[in-house]
């Protein structure tokens, strides 16, 4: 990015071009640090049209300082708060998962990662009416698991039928096929995404994967594991810790049953709230 | 371009530019230290793990200095800079909300309309950015705070577009160094940057290109990873980490002065967030 060349903006010309790489002046960073006065004497271009160059070049290329108070008003009108369809999970993510963060669910394997996901997006797709793309990596997704739990929400096959094609699934085995599809993306979204428990590397406790860098991305993060003293093995109970949360202190937990997701009761108040 | 405004300028501008660049003594005096307390041209780098308030611990700084002076605050323009798109306006507005004694929309909006906003994607972008501010800091007096979240955004980036070239991977942070070192020293700013922990501390095959150890971070929990320029610009870091309990939502801040070889300059303090301001234990 940034390498100067004839047509990158009005005004700039092959010539200029030219001009400025005799002065070692080859990308719009180089120009934007020059000494305007002096190239201007050295390449016989003219001082006004060089900082006028400058200018467009730097307008065109750099952020522009947004006003708090307008993006204030924008975000008003754009943001949402997704209910789960999970109301202990609801109280964790104080009122459900917002647009523009990530969520991110760590737990181990058969803690109820994927359970949860597709009841959010069941939930997301039929009650809040509202477009999801389920991305799968793992082959977790299964649409006969989705239409049960849209039926246990609504009779209506008509409804069913509508909300399962709200949810666009994308199945992405290596990480290009992921990387292509997020390019692709648009709009105002709230991100939900798993991720799995490893060792840290004393052996001692577990953390979530995928490492340090990944760890600064998701705002909210939430713990799945199996409930202690459950009882049976394969019983359905789950305690979900919030680890990672902007906006509750961390430390909560509460219980929910993974087999019975999204046929409990629905919580009173609305589904999805406006800000 | 910004020189020929300078020179136009008449007595009253003059006074305006530097009366309203004056004191940021008060700024957060739980935070700082006396003899540490910011004063112009200070870098301050805000250095730790993931969760452990160092973004937070900016909204804070933010709201303090765009509530009018009235309810607190020091009445000044930031500037913030964000890398990671991170940003959370929703959470600046429920500190401010909390602040001020009357919350009205009207009162919210002259608070934030002091607040400004950019956000970077890359580094190139974030060096044309600043590259840019000039006209910006030139002609709004009053902006006297620049914050970057977060400086390390963009270091694996980097790493892979330089190829084997270390001096290659390392330019454009290098030079975004220098220039935040010019701005902030010419327009009488100051500036917070955070950096993240991206490298863990012990026994760890990966080292950053200009790792070197200091012997005066032996104690801390600090890797230096970034290049040595901006190693150089910063003048105090301050090393955010939380208790690792649970349950507790205590965090705890380290304050060191670099540019102080006589006296340790440390300063340790443990803070609790909640919406209406820090209050230490």
């Amino acid at each position: 990015m940034g390498m100067l060349r004839a047509g990158l903006c009005p005004g700039l010309t092959e010539e200029t071009v030219q001009l400025l790489r005799g002065r070692k002046i080859k990308t719009v960073a180089d120009l934007a640090a020059a000494d305007l006065e002096e190239v201007a004497q050295k390449c016989g271009l003219s001082y006004k049209a060089l900082v006028a160059l400058r200018r467009v070049l730097l307008a065109q290329f750099s952020a522009f300082p947004l006003n708090g108070a307008d993006l204030y008003e924008e975000l008003k009108t754009s943001t949402a708060i997704l209910s789960t369809g999970i109301g202990s999970l609801d109280k964790l993510l104080d009122a459900g998962l917002y647009t523009g963060e990530v969520t991110e669910i760590v737990g181990g394997p058969g803690s109820g990662k994927t359970q949860v996901c597709l009841c959010v997006a069941a939930n997301v797709a039929h009650s809040l009416q509202q477009n999801v793309l389920y991305v799968d990596s793992n082959g977790g997704m299964t649409a006969s698991r989705l239409l049960q739990l849209l039926q246990a929400r609504t009779q209506d096959e008509e409804k069913q039928a509508s909300a399962l094609q709200r949810i666009q699934v994308v199945r992405s085995f290596d990480i290009f096929q992921m990387l292509d599809m997020l390019q692709d993306l648009r709009g105002t979204i709230a991100q939900q995404v798993t991720n799995h428990l490893t060792r840290d590397w004393d052996g001692r406790r577990f953390k979530p994967a995928l490492g340090r860098s990944w760890s600064f991305v998701p705002s909210t993060r939430i713990l799945l594991d199996v409930t202690e003293g459950a009882g049976t093995l394969g019983s359905s109970q789950r305690t979900v810790y919030l680890t990672k949360s902007p906006r509750q202190p961390t430390g909560l937990q509460e219980m929910i049953d993974i087999g019975t997701l999204g046929t409990e009761e629905q919580s009173p108040e609305l589904p999805g709230k406006q800000t | 371009m910004c020189s020929d405004f300078r020179r136009a300028e008449s007595g009253t501008e003059l006074l305006a530019r530097l009366e309203g660049r004056s004191s940021l003594k008060e700024l957060e005096p739980n935070l700082f230290a006396d003899e540490d307390s910011p004063v112009h041209g200070d870098i301050f780098e805000f250095h730790g793990p993931e969760g452990t308030g160092k973004t937070e611990m900016l909204y804070h700084l933010t709201a303090r200095c765009i509530l009018p002076k009235s309810e607190g605050g020091l009445q000044i323009e930031v500037l913030f800079i964000d890398t990671d798109y991170h940003f959370d306006m929703l959470r600046l507005v429920t500190v401010l909300e909390h602040r001020l004694s009357q919350s009205s929309e009207e009162a919210m909006k002259l608070c934030l309309a002091r607040l400004f906003l950019a956000y970077c994607s890359s580094s190139m972008q974030l060096l044309l950015t600043l590259h840019s501010l000039e006209a910006l800091l030139c002609s709004r007096p009053s902006l006297c705070l620049l914050i970057v979240d977060s400086l390390s955004s963009f270091y694996w980036i980097d790493r892979v577009s330089g190829g084997e070239s270390v001096a290659l991977q390392e330019s454009t942070l290098q030079k975004c160094s220098q220039l935040l070192e010019r701005l902030v020293t010419e327009y009488r700013l100051l500036l917070f940057a955070t950096t993240q922990s991206l490298m863990q501390k012990g026994s760890d095959s990966a080292d950053g290109p200009s790792s070197s150890k200091h012997p005066c971070d032996g104690d801390m929990d600090y890797r230096a990873y970034l290049c040595k320029a901006w190693q150089r610009v910063v003048k105090h870091r301050v090393i955010f980490s939380r208790d690792d309990e649970a349950t507790s939502s205590r965090f705890s801040l380290v304050s060191r002065h670099l540019k102080n070889k006589g006296s340790q300059g440390l300063w340790k303090t443990s803070l609790h967030f909640c919406s209406k301001k820090c209050s230490p234990f």
